[in-house]
C-alpha cells in the first residue's frame, strides 16, 4: 500500500511533466523498455537495489543504461533520482501506474483476452471495434490463449469482464442442474 | 438309706466344726478378722444382699416396663408399617406415572429427531446424487465438446460473442 503511494507520487509526476512538454507516450515507453530490461536481468536488477553499492557507482551503471538505450534526459533524471532515494525498488510499480495515466491521458483502454483457439487477425480488429465501441475509448489488446476455456472468449476491460467461453457456461449449467 | 444317715452325719460333724471354730475365733482369724468384727461383716453382707435384691427387683420393674412399652411400639409399629406400605404403593404409582409419561415425552422427542434426521439424511442424500449426476453431466458434455469443438465453431463463437458486444453499446 505504501509502495503502491510512492510509485503514484513518482508516476504523477512524470506524467505532469510528459503532458507539459507532450511526450508522456515517449516517456512511457521509455520507461517500459527500461522496467522489462530491469526484470530481465536478475543481477541489474540487484546491483541497482543494493546498498552495498554506493549511490554515486549505480548512478553510473544507470548513465551508462541511459545512453545505450537513449532514453531521453528527464527519465534519466528520473533513474537517478530513484537510485539516490533509494526507490529503485518501486520501479515496476512506477511503471505499471504510469501506464494507466498515460492510457487514461490518451483515451486508451487496456483489454486482456483470454481465448480457447488462436484468433485471425480479422477476428482481433473486429473483437478490438466492438470492445472500444463499448468502453468509448481505443483498446490496446494484451492475447494470451488458454485451452482450459475449451471455447469462446474472456475479455477483461477496466473491472468489466466480458466472459463467454464455453467452461464458464458449463460451470453455470452443472450449477442450474444442481439445483434441479 | 444308709447313705442318708451318711450324710446327715457329716452335715452334723461340719456343723460341730463350724459351731466349734465360730466360738474359739479361729474361723475370724482365717477370714482376716478378730471374733469383735464378725458380727458387723456380716450385717453388712446382709445389707448388701439386700441391696442387691432391692435393685433386682427394680431392674425386674423396669425391665417389665419397658417390655409394656416395646409391646406397644411393636403395636403401633404394625399400623406404621401399613401407612409406610400404603404411602410407598401409592408414591410407587405416582412414579410409575411419572416415568411413563416422560418416557411417552422421550419417545416422541426420539421419534421427531428421528424424523428430521431421515429427512436430512434425504435432502443431503438428493443434494450429493443431484451435484454427481450434474458434475458427470458436465464433464461428459465437456470432453465431448473438446474433442469435437472445431475452428469453424470456435469462429461461430467469436461472432456471437462480437453481436453480443455490440448490443451492449
Amino acid at each position: 500500500m505504501i509502495a503502491r503511494k510512492i510509485a503514484r507520487r513518482y508516476a504523477k509526476a512524470l506524467m505532469s511533466i510528459g503532458r507539459e512538454d507532450g511526450k508522456y507516450e515517449q516517456y512511457g515507453e521509455e520507461l517500459a523498455a527500461f522496467t522489462s530490461l530491469v526484470q530481465g536481468e536478475k543481477r541489474l536488477r540487484s546491483v541497482l537495489t543494493n546498498p552495498t553499492i554506493t549511490i554515486p557507482q549505480r548512478q553510473a551503471i544507470i548513465k551508462e543504461i541511459t545512453q545505450r538505450l537513449r532514453l531521453s534526459p528527464l527519465l534519466g533524471n528520473l533513474l537517478h533520482l530513484l537510485v539516490e532515494k533509494n526507490r529503485m525498488q518501486y520501479l515496476s510499480d512506477i511503471e505499471f501506474l504510469y501506464r494507466e495515466l498515460a492510457d487514461a491521458a490518451a483515451g486508451r483502454a487496456r483489454v486482456k483476452l483470454e481465448t480457447s483457439h488462436d484468433l485471425s487477425p480479422q477476428a482481433l480488429e473486429k473483437l478490438a471495434r466492438s470492445l472500444e465501441g463499448v468502453a468509448g475509448k481505443t483498446v490496446i489488446m494484451e492475447v494470451q490463449t488458454d485451452p482450459s476455456l475449451i471455447g469462446g472468449i474472456v475479455a477483461r476491460m477496466e473491472g468489466m469482464v466480458f466472459d463467454g467461453c464455453i467452461r464458464t457456461q458449463l460451470e453455470r449449467l452443472r450449477e442450474a442442474l444442481a439445483k434441479g | 438309706m444308709g447313705s442318708d444317715l451318711i450324710k446327715l452325719f457329716n452335715f452334723a460333724v461340719l456343723v460341730a466344726i463350724i459351731y466349734y471354730l465360730v466360738k474359739k475365733g479361729i474361723l475370724a482369724r482365717l477370714l482376716g478378722m478378730d471374733a469383735f468384727h464378725l458380727g458387723p461383716y456380716l450385717k453388712k453382707r446382709e445389707e448388701a444382699i439386700k441391696t442387691a435384691l432391692a435393685d433386682a427387683e427394680n431392674a425386674k420393674r423396669e425391665g417389665e416396663k419397658k417390655y409394656q412399652e416395646y409391646e406397644e411400639r411393636l403395636r403401633k409399629l404394625d399400623q406404621e408399617i401399613q401407612q409406610l406400605r400404603q404411602t410407598l404403593i401409592e408414591e410407587g404409582e405416582r412414579e410409575k406415572e411419572r416415568i411413563i409419561s416422560e418416557a411417552r415425552q422421550i419417545g416422541e422427542k426420539i421419534k421427531e429427531q428421528a424424523r428430521l434426521t431421515a429427512q436430512q439424511e434425504l435432502k443431503t442424500a438428493k443434494r450429493r446424487v443431484q451435484d454427481e449426476t450434474a458434475a458427470a453431466t458436465i464433464k461428459l458434455a465437456e470432453e465431448l465438446l473438446k474433442k469435437h469443438l472445431t475452428t469453424k465453431d470456435h469462429e461461430h463463437l467469436v461472432d456471437d460473442y462480437i453481436q453480443h458486444i455490440k448490443r451492449m453499446q
